[in-house]
């Protein structure tokens, strides 16, 4: 099978190159798409595998925050991603979604992902769920964060973001937790943030502006 | 600087954050980055203990560096520090940073676990959530070990406040989907089960989502859910004068919670309690009562929200199939959809009559909104809108239908965006084939798919047509006279001259008496093509002149002509060159009947799965597509998936040739076969052709994971029992067991390998999620077998009883070796998953390559290698009488020459043989 008919040296390399492709596509014919080649490591062969892998449960994957400029202002990651992966999936989504004209729809169809996003004032919501998610409620449920924002910061705008990233993040995680939604109520998430806040301003002692500054 | 909200008391990071948004250049932004960099470090390893507010700062300001996209490789450590802060907002920047940048260094994860235990144990509800959403961000199996068992206690303890409660379903559910094996199932599960009854809202909205997961996994131990799930579900949704207060969403009640709960109960079939399945029904129906009601609010909150929850009902009801009325009330509330003018409620109410229109009490009905679905894809502006309609289209189609929808798709083909071309050809190809009641329609629209969009047109489409061709011979004369037809435009697609070459050579003959096609002019048509063509098109039209010179001797001294000349003869491509000799030299030396014989006709082709279909599979996924394959509708019984393994296997020997049928059983000795035998092996157009030897056609759910579940393999005891018997020999049984049956065959040469391992199914039923892969120990991997050259091909499949598969493996040897790789094997039968682990025979000898040498030689190399390592010596006692055929076949079975009249003494036993592995070739001798 391997090197059928031709002695020459030659024909034997062609179909030794051959065989190689051959066994490329019936490796991608199975839905696992491997590279297969003199340069490929046992590395590259299990990354590719996970990557095809599909979950069956239904859930955010995550959520980004990115401006009209494309900088990225915020990003959660409810599944183990790797550094590199992220920045590549950031970049490419960003393009995408930036591309998009006002009127079209708000979901679109990614890798194996659906994305769902939308657009407020400068900021970029974007959210990536699963294939039998809601895309509806997917979309409210970046309404309803936004409205979180704006009444912590008190109609909330970029620069609030960018200075209190932080803060940000804290109300994402009271809100929606391992990509699932924790409480809806505007009441509930407000209400332990502020009692964070309060505990944070007992915590404060007042200090120097040089001291802040790290001059000090 | 905007004005600081509340609690803000790090000035020194709002300084930073406005610094690196004041620099002009990113040069500017690098060098402001790594002066902080540089101070953060010197802080934290100067002598000075820093306090907790400003490590916190330092803390946060790498944290905010990260975010900005550069690296951070230090103040992990610190942050660790900031967990046993007593501090709230201490501990919660630590926290911060810990799940933005985990990383899994053990050590650091052992501290975090740490803080965490603390903190759970601190029974301060905001640090005992701040450990929660720790554990459920970072999710990694260490933090999985350590308090997989601690969550269950917290989530149903009785004193455990609403709000650690909803953290606690989550990280639980977090976990159960990063380590399911980790978490213990046990008495909490019941009492999960019943915080669908909670007062608390939020509590049921977490533990829903919990239950739902936990459910899809062993969805009898949360049956009882349902019946929870409906009486709640009927409480939001029917009872209007229910106040939820904040719960309440611009008008709608608890959409969240209703889309969940309508989402659990997707994890079971209809009830079947008459009562509360009617009252299920009630809920369904009041939903789509709602959509119909006037709107509460325009805002787009509102509308959103109430058909998040429908559309959420709609998949329930597609769910359970079973109620013709709500299924028609779904179809007819989408369709309404259809014309709306929210662009997103368009795209989302396509995408859904995708699923309605599998079902057969739907199918109708969105077969109704045919022309609302073909405006669409003329109309909208959106591609991923079209792309939808193109999709609908495909899943409604059947035979009344199909030559509008195809014509539809074949004029939309024309302008269509790019990215979604090769998707409608494959559409295209599937309903023309399947939907065909006269073949001369697929002929015509496969040839139309090719001039619109050659391009687009895959081997799979091409090599499709011509099965179906050469297996139906009503359409033959009909394809032979429109490929002729076609290839008359002055400029065609490369495509188009494949299947206008395969045809003619076929099936010429059919037309051949009309004058306008006479042989000579269907000869001239497809030469006029030859010097535009591609190498492996070149090398087609080749075979069939050589094809045309069986059927039409008027024209064989032409064709000769054409393959005489230098330009064939003498063609720089070996593959042209060869074949051009070749049937030069068969053309001139066989008789008539050789030549009747070695160019008769195709014989058909085994039925199978399109490869189309396949190939859609793969693009789409599982589950993705719709499945227009049910019984009901299954016309063309030549198309169905007969997916008969057994052909697979035979045509991957057989089908060397495809256009000359030397697979028929024939003497060897027939000299021009052989020669074109060899011509054929090394043509990578021509073994592939029709694409017959690629194995795994099999399975339609390719996707789903192949390597899961690999940990669980290591306990799988490996068995070896039939590995020694293939020390010398090749093929035979490797395994079996009462259900299953593991054959192998396998070929060698030099430092290559090819191993097919067939699967027999000896039960009577199904095996669920098969799947195989084989591993190598570590010494094997780094040392010897190049590990990227033993490649599994990962079948996924379910197969059915009787039935066998194969599966390839390729095996390179590196340098030499020892041990052997062991094939896993993992299956459900039963319900309970089997795995089998075997020991693959694949041994150093395997590559030997016999040389042949005389006794001079032999014995000039055996002296030479005298030194101890070079040489071992075993002496053992004879099992059994010395026969010496018997001897004879195992020493050559090992793979050495067997050199006859070497050594003086008779008796002894003498083998040469050259091991190949890709790194050297190491010559070895033997004498027994």
């Amino acid at each position: 099978m391997l090197t059928r008919g031709g002695t020459a040296q030659c024909s034997r390399s062609c179909s030794v190159v051959r065989y190689l492709t051959q066994t490329w596509s019936v490796i991608s014919s199975c839905g696992v798409y491997v590279y297969i080649g003199p340069g490929s490591t046992q590395g590259e062969f299990l990354c590719n595998i996970a990557v095809s892998q599909k979950e069956s449960s239904e859930m955010m994957r995550f959520m980004l925050l990115f401006s009209r400029q494309g900088k990225l202002r915020l990003q959660k990651w409810y599944t183990a991603t790797a550094e590199r992966d992220k920045k590549k999936m950031v970049r490419e989504l960003m393009q995408i979604v930036l591309a998009r004209k006002p009127k079209m729809c708000s979901f679109l169809e990614w890798r194996d992902l659906k994305i769902v996003y939308k657009r407020y004032a400068s900021l970029y919501f974007c959210c990536a769920i699963e294939e039998q998610d809601n895309e509806l409620i997917t979309l409210e449920v970046i309404h309803r964060f936004v409205e979180l924002l704006d009444k912590y910061f008190g109609s909330v705008c970029e620069l609030d973001i960018i200075f209190n990233f932080e803060k940000a993040y804290f109300i994402l995680d009271e809100f929606l937790m391992g990509g699932e939604i924790q409480d809806t109520s505007k009441k509930s998430v407000l209400k332990a943030i502020e009692q964070a806040d309060l505990l944070q301003e007992e915590d404060e002692s007042p200090r120097s502006v040089l001291e802040e500054m790290g001059l000090a | 600087m905007p004005a600081v909200s509340k609690g803000d008391g790090m000035r020194g990071l709002a300084v930073f954050i406005s610094d690196i948004r004041n620099c002009k250049s990113k040069e500017a932004e690098v060098k402001r980055i790594n002066k902080e960099l540089a101070n953060i470090r010197s802080k934290f390893k100067g002598d000075k203990a820093l306090d907790g507010y400003s490590k916190k700062k330092y803390v946060c300001k790498l944290l905010f560096i990260f975010l900005l996209g550069h690296d951070i490789d230090f103040g992990h450590m610190e942050a660790v520090n900031l967990l046993s802060s007593n501090k709230y907002t201490e501990k919660q920047i630590g926290y911060l940073f810990i799940s933005v940048l985990v990383n899994s260094n053990s050590d650091l994860i052992r501290l975090i676990n740490n803080g965490i235990k603390n903190d759970l144990a601190s029974r301060n509800p905001t640090f005992m959530n701040l450990a929660l959403h720790c554990i459920a961000n970072v999710g990694s199996r260490e933090m999985a070990e350590a308090f997989a068992s601690e969550i269950p206690r917290i989530l149903v303890a009785g004193d455990t406040m609403d709000s650690v409660k909803q953290s606690a379903a989550l990280c639980l559910l977090r976990l159960n989907r990063t380590s399911p094996d980790l978490v213990p199932m046990g008495e909490w599960t019941a009492r999960v089960v019943h915080l669908l009854n909670d007062q608390h809202l939020g509590v049921v909205t977490a533990a829903t989502s919990l239950i739902t997961t936990l459910a899809q996994k062993s969805p009898d131990d949360f049956k009882t859910s349902i019946s929870l799930a409906v009486a709640r579900l009927s409480r939001i949704v029917t009872s209007a004068s229910i106040d939820l207060q904040d719960y309440t969403y611009y008008f709608v009640a608890a959409p969240w919670l209703s889309v969940k709960l309508l989402r659990l109960l997707q994890c079971y079939p209809p009830p079947e309690d008459a009562a509360l399945r009617s009252r299920l029904t009630e809920c369904l129906e009041t939903i789509l009562n709602k959509a119909q009601e006037p709107p509460k609010s325009k805002k787009v909150q509102h509308s959103n929200a109430k058909n998040a929850v429908l559309f959420e009902a709609i998949s329930l009801i597609i769910h359970h199939d079973s109620e013709p009325t709500l299924l028609v009330r779904a179809c007819n509330q989408l369709g309404q959809f259809l014309q709306h003018r929210e662009t997103n409620l368009r795209y989302l109410a396509l995408e859904s009559m995708c699923t309605l229109a599998s079902s057969e009490f739907s199918h109708e009905a969105v077969k109704t909104h045919i022309e609302t679905v073909i405006n669409a894809l003329k109309t909208e502006r959106d591609v991923s809108v079209r792309q939808r309609a193109v999709d609908l289209l495909y899943a409604m189609c059947d035979r009344s239908n199909a030559k509008q929808i195809v014509a539809e798709m074949l004029s939309y083909l024309e302008t269509a965006d790019y990215s979604i071309r090769e998707e409608i050809v494959l559409k295209v190809a599937i309903l023309a084939e399947k939907y065909a009641v006269d073949y001369t329609w697929y002929v015509d629209t496969i040839l139309n798919l090719i001039r619109i969009a050659g391009d687009y047109v895959s081997e799979e489409v091409w090599y499709r047509v011509i099965q179906i061709v050469i297996n139906r011979d009503d359409v033959q004369g009909y394809a032979a006279k429109t490929v002729f037809e076609a290839l008359q435009a002055p400029a065609c697609h490369e495509n188009l001259v494949k299947v206008g070459g395969y045809i003619l050579g076929e099936f010429g003959n059919l037309i051949a008496g009309d004058s306008r096609s006479s042989p000579l002019v269907q000869f001239n048509l497809l030469h006029s093509k030859f010097h535009l063509c591609s190498v492996p098109t070149r090398a087609l039209l080749l075979s069939a002149y050589i094809k045309f010179i069986n059927l039409f001797p008027e024209v064989k001294a032409t064709i000769q002509e054409v393959l005489r000349s230098d330009s064939q003869l003498r063609n720089a491509d070996v593959e042209l060159q060869q074949r051009a000799v070749e049937y030069l030299r068969l053309s001139c030396i066989a008789s008539t009947d050789i030549l009747a014989t070695v160019l008769e006709e195709m014989p058909p082709f085994p039925e199978r799965e399109s490869s189309i279909l396949a190939k859609l599979k793969r693009k789409k996924g599982p589950g993705n597509l719709p499945d227009i394959d049910d019984a009901r509708r299954n016309v063309n019984g030549n198309t169905e998936h007969t997916e008969k393994t057994e052909t697979t296997n035979k045509s991957s020997f057989s089908l060397v040739a495809d256009l000359l049928p030397i697979n028929r059983p024939r003497p060897a000795s027939s000299s021009p076969i052989m020669l074109s035998a060899g011509t054929m092996g090394s043509t990578p157009s021509f073994t592939d052709l029709l694409n017959l030897n690629s194995t795994p056609t099999a399975g339609a759910s390719l996707l789903v994971d192949v390597f899961s579940d690999s940990s669980t393999l290591a306990s799988v005891e490996v068995s070896d029992e039939n590995f020694p018997r293939f020390v010398c020999k090749n093929n035979g049984v490797i395994f079996e067991n009462q259900l299953l049956q593991i054959g192998l065959k396998s070929e060698y040469r030099q430092n290559l390998g090819r191993m097919y391992v067939f699967y027999g199914n000896k039960t009577s039923t199904q095996f669920l999620s098969f799947s195989s892969s084989v591993t190598c120990s570590d010494t094997l991997k780094n040392h010897i077998l190049s590990t990227s050259h033993l490649i599994v091909p990962s079948q996924l499949l379910h197969f059915s009883c009787g039935a066998q598969v194969q599966q390839i493996l390729n095996i390179e040897c590196v340098s030499d070796f020892t041990d052997a790789p062991v094939l896993n094997v993992q299956f459900r039968y039963g319900g309970t998953l089997q795995n089998i682990a075997v020991k693959l025979p694949v041994m150093l000898n395997k590559f030997f390559q016999p040389t042949e040498m005389t006794s001079q030689d032999f014995f000039q190399r055996w002296k030479q290698l005298g030194a101890p390592q070079q040489e071992v010596q075993k002496i053992f006692k004879a099992k059994h009488p010395m026969d010496t055929d018997v001897t004879k076949a195992k020493i050559l079975g090992f793979g050495v020459a067997l050199l006859d009249r070497v050594d003086p003494n008779a008796e002894n036993f003498v083998g040469a043989g050259v091991i190949h592995s890709k790194n050297t070739q190491v010559g070895c001798l033997l004498r027994l």
